[in-house]
């Protein structure tokens, strides 16, 4: 890459030193612009200075302006001549360094004088330089690199760019190219000189175009000791072959045959296709110009593009938009990394990346209660949400039944209570039918009264507990239940601690005639989305699967520490098991493999159930003996990222809601329930006030039975 | 203080309960002897119990001479089963340290269960090594203990 050179202003410092120093001081550039970065700033200030020169000097001067540029870019444009010097404006007596003396071509059009003159700067330039570094105005050096120009030996440059420096430029220069800056390309590839593109790779880009295949096989072919022998011949063959297509399609049979004989490979490889290609001479004219005119049979631009830019020196080809799809690359690593980050997809604000590494803020994660519901009066044991995310199902030690309704991602409303009987001790597991109409409790400890099946939308009387519409199954049996996932049926399964295990369909038969599995003391219970595996866990630290259509089971997980509850996530690939003295663990349902610990919580005596959530179900919640925390787990990383504080007991239920990612409901031995979402912004916060839903005044499902006089919360608007 | 967590034992014998509520205490394989008596009777003592919490070391002066005990307590329903010999002061006392003794009037006896794994492992040693005697006796092994829990379980 010659440079222009800059002895035209070298006379008009001369000459006028004192205009043109303060003419120059105001022409200054910023310090990016000397640096070598051209912007268009600078782009206009030489275009001032420029004029400013042209008008008041000497055709000898302006000669050097004009002069045939062998960069090709620059023909007929005299500004673009000069914007290949950005560094222009010097002041009068220091020199710029950069394309003194280093440019034979232009040395042919200068007059005698102006060569001399020229030589005296450079030497005064050398003793004044610094550091080797070329510089506009010695009070300023230009940290502006040296290129090694790519066609010429004759430089200045003492630091050529790099192999990164300069592939970063070419794809810069691309994608200014690609927004239209066609301008600052010029200058861009003149000052770095790196060509974005190889010239044999636009040649070979534009021959593309017009199908011009003997072209490609010539460039090709010049390629040749660049690239793989086994490459060479491939592409070298395709592209023949698509020139033979050519030949073909219009009929030339003699050119098509001249191409075969010689152009064509004798590789033994290649031997069927040109067999197959020759068979073709011999076919009928017609035939083939039919056969070949036909599109379908010339293979598509793209991936000849494509096979090109696999196939192809890596620097020879650049692949289209390569600045964007870094940018993007960067960005989803960002996001990976973003602990917080709860919102799928890329936020519509900000930087996207670009200026600063991205990262959420706690705005879109649950981090404040916004609602406490103190309705139970008894410790809170189990939450959940219905499958539609609609409903909040909660009970606990009282015996009593409460749903909510979920307003919106931050209140609940109530919604129905019942109270399943007197000698209870409480219940400890509850599940949802599938089209979330329906619930199964199940008694706790080892009073085993059998499995309630509610009706959540019927409404009762609280004062006459066990009445008709609740269906219970197994007297005397049944701890744990769990519904299968299709909304169509409601079958589900019943076990408990003393080896009954049985499925029946609630829709049929209400009687025994399930088939059981025996031998099992059955904890806790997950039925898969396929309708007939069901998970269980048993007291011997064990996670089987059962399948009741062919009576097989599995055994799946083995652990080395009772299981007190177990959990999966949606897509049914990661089970998340609460150990009693191991902590909580992630094990892959696929391969049977411990994926992560994670560290934080104890659990020795209690239940403690942990659950997935958030977008991609990504995190993980739970509560711990001993300290009144939910905290919340990245699924990746073994410590926690975020810990929600203000319940007054320890936590035993945690459910997050499966519709709004930045829901998170918690159930403790406080006797509340605690709603956590994420606080709007630019919202004050205020901290709410416990309330006592069903007996809020407009609510008609008021019971009317009241056996204290509670206080009246004022009425909730939402 | 939240619901307890229980866990149970493996023994496809017997299994001592707490009588009030039935949770799982220990298994006759962890019986040590039998001759042992208690505030209400017959007591047994154990090398391993689990499900229960035990308050501090007392001393206390028995028959058979001065021992450290605690006391133990069912974890899910905090009634009385028995106590824990922390140390024995006597030399040929020095047996039962580290094990509990169940008084069988504070807890019940149930049968246990196979195990299902266990089931299958005997079928198929039955199976491998003769044919008629070992199907023969898994049905009835597995129907037996179905049987009897019927019968011994009370409301």
């Amino acid at each position: 890459m010659k440079r222009s050179t800059a002895a035209s202003h070298d006379p008009a410092s001369n000459g006028n030193s004192v205009t043109n120093f303060s003419l120059s001081r105001l022409f200054q550039l910023s310090a990016t612009e000397r640096q070598g970065v051209t912007t268009r700033r600078s782009l206009r200030l030489q275009q001032a200075y420029e004029r400013l020169v042209a008008g008041g000097e000497s055709p000898s001067v302006t000669v050097p302006i004009n002069s045939p540029e062998p960069h090709a870019s620059s023909d007929g444009n005299e500004s673009l001549a000069s914007s290949a010097t950005p560094n222009i404006s010097p002041p009068p007596v220091k020199v710029r360094r950069m394309q003194v003396g280093g440019n034979p071509a232009a040395l042919n059009n200068r007059s005698v004088g102006d060569r001399l003159k020229e030589k005296q700067k450079d030497l005064q330039s050398h003793v004044t330089t610094t550091e080797g570094s070329s510089s506009t105005a010695a009070a300023a050096p230009s940290t502006s690199t040296t290129t090694v120009a790519l066609n010429s030996s004759v430089t200045t440059r003492d630091k050529p760019l790099s192999d990164r420096q300069r592939n970063t430029v070419r794809v810069i220069s691309q994608y200014l190219r690609e927004i239209g800056m066609t301008n600052t390309v010029e200058t861009l590839t003149d000052e770095s000189g790196c060509r974005e593109e190889d010239p044999l790779a636009t040649q070979f880009r534009e021959a593309l175009e017009k199908s011009d295949w003997g072209t490609i096989v010539e460039i090709v072919d010049q390629l040749k000791d660049q690239i793989k022998e086994s490459s060479y011949m491939t592409l070298r063959v395709t592209f023949l072959e698509e020139l033979l297509k050519t030949h073909f399609s219009s009929g030339d049979l003699i050119a098509a045959l001249a191409v075969l004989q010689k152009e064509y490979p004798r590789h033994p490889d290649f031997l069927d296709r040109r067999k197959h290609y020759g068979s073709m001479l011999a076919a009928d004219a017609d035939y083939l110009k039919s056969n070949f005119a036909d599109s379908i049979v010339m293979t598509q631009k793209s991936d000849l593009l494509d096979l090109a830019e696999d196939l192809f020196p890596p620097t020879f080809l650049l692949p289209k938009g390569r600045l964007g799809n870094i940018i993007d690359q960067a960005f989803k690593t960002q996001v990976q990394t973003c602990r917080l980050h709860i919102n799928k997809g890329f936020p519509a604000h900000g930087s996207n990346g670009i200026l600063r590494d991205h990262k959420c803020n706690t705005l879109h994660f649950p981090n404040r209660t916004s609602q406490i519901i103190s309705d139970h009066e008894a410790e809170v044991w189990v939450l959940k949400f219905s499958p539609n995310g609609q409903y909040l199902a909660s009970t606990g030690k009282s015996g009593l039944i409460y749903i909510f309704k979920v307003l919106n991602d931050r209140k609940l409303a109530y919604y129905n209570r019942y109270m399943l009987s007197d000698e209870l001790d409480g219940i400890n597991c509850l599940s949802w039918s599938g089209d979330s109409n329906f619930i199964a409790c199940g008694s706790a400890g080892n009073s085993h009264f059998g499995i309630f099946l509610i009706d959540i939308h019927r409404i009762v009387d609280v004062e006459f507990p066990v009445q008709d519409h609740i269906i219970r199954l197994g007297v005397e049996k049944f701890t744990v239940a769990d519904f299968f996932p299709s909304p169509r049926q409601h079958r589900i399964v019943c076990a408990d601690q003393k080896g009954n295990f049985t499925v029946h369909d609630v829709d049929h038969d209400l009687s025994d005639k399930g088939n059981d599995f025996e031998g099992l003391r059955v904890n806790g219970l997950y039925c898969l989305k396929d309708g007939r595996t069901v998970l269980a866990s048993d007291t011997l630290f064990r996670i089987r699967s059962y399948n009741f259509e062919n009576m097989t089971d599995l055994t799946l997980i083995e652990e080395a520490h009772p299981i007190v509850s177990f959990t999966l996530d949606s897509p049914e690939e990661r089970c998340l098991i609460t150990t009693k003295s191991g902590g909580i663990r992630m094990w892959c349902l696929e391969t049977r493999t411990l994926i992560q610990t994670f560290f934080g919580s104890v659990h020795a005596d209690i239940v403690v159930n942990a659950c997935f959530g958030g977008a991609n179900e990504e995190y993980i919640a739970s509560g711990s003996e001993g300290n009144n925390r939910v905290m919340i787990w990245k699924r990746d990383e073994k410590y926690p990222v975020k810990y929600l504080d203000g319940h007054n007991g320890s936590i035993n239920a945690i459910a997050w809601n499966p519709h709004f990612k930045n829901m998170l409901v918690s159930g403790s031995d406080d006797h509340t329930i605690r709603v956590w979402s994420s606080v709007p912004p630019g919202s004050t916060f205020v901290e709410p006030v416990p309330e006592i839903l069903s007996r809020v005044d407009e609510d008609p499902r008021d019971s009317p039975v009241d056996c204290e006089p509670y206080l009246r919360h004022a009425s909730v608007k939402y | 203080m939240g619901l307890p967590f229980v866990e149970w034992i493996d023994d496809p014998k017997q299994l001592f309960v707490c009588a009030k509520c039935g949770t799982c205490l220990t298994g006759i394989k962890h019986l040590v002897s039998e001759s042992f008596r208690g505030g209400t009777g017959t007591a047994y003592l154990f090398n391993h119990v689990i499900n229960v919490n035990m308050t501090e070391s007392i001393r206390r002066v028995m028959t058979t001479g001065t021992h450290w005990v605690r006391d133990i307590d069912c974890r899910y329903c905090n009634s009385r089963v028995g106590w824990f010999y922390e140390m024995a002061l006597k030399e040929d006392q020095q047996y039962k340290e580290g094990h509990f003794i169940l008084e069988l009037a504070l807890t019940k006896r149930i049968p246990g269960m196979v195990d299902i794994v266990a089931q299958k492992r005997m079928k198929s040693d039955a199976a491998s090594s003769s044919g008629e005697s070992g199907s023969s006796n898994n049905p009835s092994v597995s129907s037996l203990s179905f049987e009897e829990e019927k019968e011994d379980v009370t409301v």
